[in-house]
C-alpha cells in the first residue's frame, strides 16, 4: 500500500528512508553542536 | 563560437585565474606553520570555503553521479548520508582537539600517546592512503579534461602539474584562497546542470515517473541490468542490499570522520567556535549541492537510459553535459567538475607531503632541518607523490565511489578509536593505540582479500555482502579497549 502513495513521482518509502535520513544527517552536526554546549552549560552549573 | 574554441576559453579562463589565486599564497608563506595550517588563521569564510571544496571532490561530482545514474536513490544510502553523520563526529573532535598545538594529526598521536613512533606510523598511513586516493581525483580530472579538450585520457591526466601541483607548493595559503574559487564554481556548475537537466527532462515528478520504467542496462559493459522502479527504490530493488549499505558507514563515516584532510580543517582554523561552526556551515552548503547532483544523476538517466559509448560511471556527468544537453553553459560545467578534483587533490597532496616530511622524516630522521630546506623538501614530495599518483592513475579503478570507500575506511580502522578515544578517555594507552591500528588495518586488508575472492569468485549471494571496514573497525574497538585496560592497570600497579 505504501509504496503505491508518491510525491513528486517518488515513492513515500523513498522520502522516508532516503530523505528522512538525509535531513536527519544534514542536521547532525548542529544537533551534536548544540548537545556539546548544553552539556558544558550543565556542567559549569 | 566553435565548441572547441568556447572550450579553450573556459580552459584559459580557469588556468589563469588559478595560477593567479594559487600564487597569491605563496606571498604568505614564511615557514612551516604557515605551510601546513596557515597560521591557524582561518576565519569562517575561508574554512567553510576549503572544507567544502575539499570534501566535493571527484568522488562526489562525477562518482556519486555515475552511481545514482547506475543504481539510482540507493547510491545516497552508501554515500552522503554516512559522510554527514561523519561530520557529526568531527564537532565532537573539534571540540577537545583545538586543546593541542599541532601541525599534523600524528603530531596528536605522539602527543596523546608519547611515543614519536605512533606519530610515524599515522604518517606512514597518509602517505600510503592519500597516494590511492589522489588517484581517484587525478581519474576524475583527466576524463573531463579529456572532454573539455578533446585530447586522450592518458594525455589529459598530465594537466595535473599544471593545476595540482602548482596549487599546493604555496601551502595551506595557497589551497584555501583557490579552494574558495573552485567552491564557487562547483556550487555554479551543479545549479546550472540541475536547471539545463530539469528543463529536458520536463520537471521533478516527470523526471521520477520516467525514472520509474527504466529497464535498461546503463552502459552496455556494466554488469547490472537496472529492475524496473529500482532508480527510485532506497535498495535498487536488491542491487543494492541493506547489509553493504549499512556497514559501508563504517568505511564512508567513520573515514570521513577521522580523515586528516578534515582534522587539518580544524586545526587550521582560528578557534573552536570557528571550527565546529565551519562544520554545520559547510555540512548545511554540502546538502544544497548534492541535491542538485541527485537531480543531475537521475535526470541524466532518464535522458539517456542507455549510454553506449563509456565503460564506467565516472564519465556518466562529463558526457551528458557535453553531448546530451550540450549549451554554452557546457564549458563553464566541466570546469566545475574539474574544480571539485583539483580542490581535493591539492588539501590531500599537502597532508601527504607532512606525512612524509613531518610526521616521519623531521620525526624521526632530521629534527633540526632548516625551515627553508624543509619547505623545498615538501614541495619536492609534492612533485614526487603528485607523479606517482599521475602514473598509477594511467590504469584507474572501475569506480571512483567504491574505490574511496575503501581508502577512508583504511582511516577508519587506524586514525579513528586512538584518535578519539585518546581526546575521551583518560585510561587510553599507546600500547592500546597501536594495537588498534594495526589490529584494525590487518583485519580490514583481511575481510577486503575475502570479499574479492571468495564472495565474487564463488558467486556467493551480494546480500552477504559487508563493507570490510566494519570487521575492521569493531577489531580496532576491541584490541583499544582491552589492550588499554590492561597496560593501564599494570602502569597503575607499578606506580
Amino acid at each position: 500500500m505504501e509504496d503505491k502513495m508518491y510525491f513528486l513521482g517518488l515513492p513515500f518509502k523513498t522520502w522516508l528512508i532516503v530523505g528522512g535520513l538525509f535531513v536527519l544527517s544534514v542536521l547532525s552536526p548542529a544537533i551534536t553542536a548544540i548537545i556539546l554546549s548544553l552539556r558544558k552549560d550543565s556542567k559549569n552549573e | 563560437m566553435n565548441k572547441s574554441i568556447m572550450y579553450l576559453v573556459y580552459f584559459t579562463l580557469y588556468t589563469l585565474m588559478l595560477l593567479w589565486f594559487g600564487k597569491s599564497g605563496f606571498k604568505k608563506t614564511n615557514n612551516i606553520r604557515d605551510f601546513f595550517v596557515a597560521e591557524n588563521s582561518l576565519g569562517l569564510a575561508a574554512s567553510v570555503f576549503t572544507f567544502t571544496a575539499t570534501w566535493f571532490s571527484s568522488a562526489s561530482m562525477q562518482g556519486l553521479t555515475g552511481t545514482l545514474f547506475a543504481y539510482g536513490y540507493s547510491a545516497v544510502l552508501y554515500s552522503v548520508i554516512g559522510w554527514f553523520f561523519g561530520a557529526a563526529l568531527l564537532v565532537v573532535m573539534a571540540d577537545k582537539l583545538k586543546y593541542y598545538d599541532i601541525l599534523t594529526v600524528p603530531e596528536y598521536f605522539k602527543y596523546r600517546y608519547d611515543s614519536k613512533y605512533m606519530q610515524a606510523l599515522g604518517g606512514l598511513v597518509i602517505v600510503l592512503s592519500y597516494i590511492f586516493y589522489i588517484i581517484i581525483q587525478i581519474r576524475g580530472f583527466g576524463i573531463v579534461m579529456s572532454e573539455l579538450l578533446d585530447i586522450h585520457y592518458s594525455i589529459s591526466i598530465f594537466l595535473v602539474y599544471l593545476f595540482i601541483v602548482y596549487t599546493t607548493f604555496g601551502g595551506l595559503y595557497s589551497v584555501a584562497k583557490t579552494d574558495g574559487l573552485n567552491f564557487v564554481l562547483i556550487l555554479i556548475g551543479t545549479v546550472f546542470a540541475t536547471f539545463m537537466i530539469l528543463k529536458d527532462v520536463g520537471g521533478i515528478t516527470l523526471m521520477h515517473k520516467k525514472a520509474a520504467i527504466i529497464a535498461t542496462k546503463p552502459f552496455p559493459n556494466f554488469p547490472y541490468k537496472t529492475i524496473e522502479g529500482g532508480l527510485l527504490d532506497p535498495f535498487a530493488n536488491g542491487l543494492q542490499p541493506p547489509m553493504i549499505m549499512i556497514t559501508a558507514f563504517f568505511g564512508w563515516g567513520l573515514g570521513l570522520a577521522s580523515n586528516p584532510q578534515y582534522a587539518l580543517r580544524i586545526i587550521s582554523a582560528k578557534n573552536k567556535k570557528v571550527s565546529i561552526k565551519m562544520i554545520c556551515l559547510s555540512v548545511f552548503i554540502l546538502s544544497i549541492i548534492y541535491v542538485n547532483i541527485f537531480i543531475i544523476g537521475i535526470g541524466s538517466r532518464v535522458l539517456a537510459p542507455t549510454v553506449e559509448n563509456i565503460s564506467s560511471v565516472d564519465e556518466i556527468f562529463p558526457y551528458i553535459i557535453n553531448n546530451v544537453i550540450y549549451s554554452k553553459l557546457s564549458g563553464l560545467i566541466l570546469i566545475s567538475i574539474a574544480a571539485a578534483a583539483i580542490s581535493t587533490a591539492n588539501s590531500q597532496l599537502l597532508i601527504l607531503a607532512s606525512g612524509f616530511s613531518y610526521d616521519i622524516y623531521k620525526n624521526l630522521i632530521n629534527p633540526e632541518i632548516d625551515e627553508e630546506k624543509f619547505l623545498n623538501l615538501n614541495r619536492l614530495l609534492i612533485f614526487i607523490a603528485g607523479t606517482i599518483s599521475l602514473i598509477m592513475s594511467i590504469k584507474p579503478p572501475s569506480s571512483l565511489l567504491v574505490f574511496g570507500a575503501y581508502i577512508w575506511g583504511i582511516f577508519s580502522v587506524t586514525f579513528l578509536i586512538p584518535l578519539y578515544g585518546g581526546l575521551y578517555w583518560k585510561k587510553a594507552t599507546k600500547e592500546g593505540a597501536i594495537y588498534s591500528f594495526v589490529g584494525g588495518a590487518l583485519t580490514m586488508i583481511l575481510f577486503y582479500l575475502i570479499n574479492k575472492y571468495k564472495y565474487l569468485s564463488l558467486d556467493i549471494s551480494i546480500n552477504r555482502m559487508i563493507h570490510p571496514a566494519f570487521p575492521g573497525f569493531l577489531a580496532s574497538l576491541i584490541l583499544f579497549y582491552v589492550i588499554s585496560k590492561i597496560t593501564y592497570k599494570k602502569e597503575s600497579d607499578l606506580k
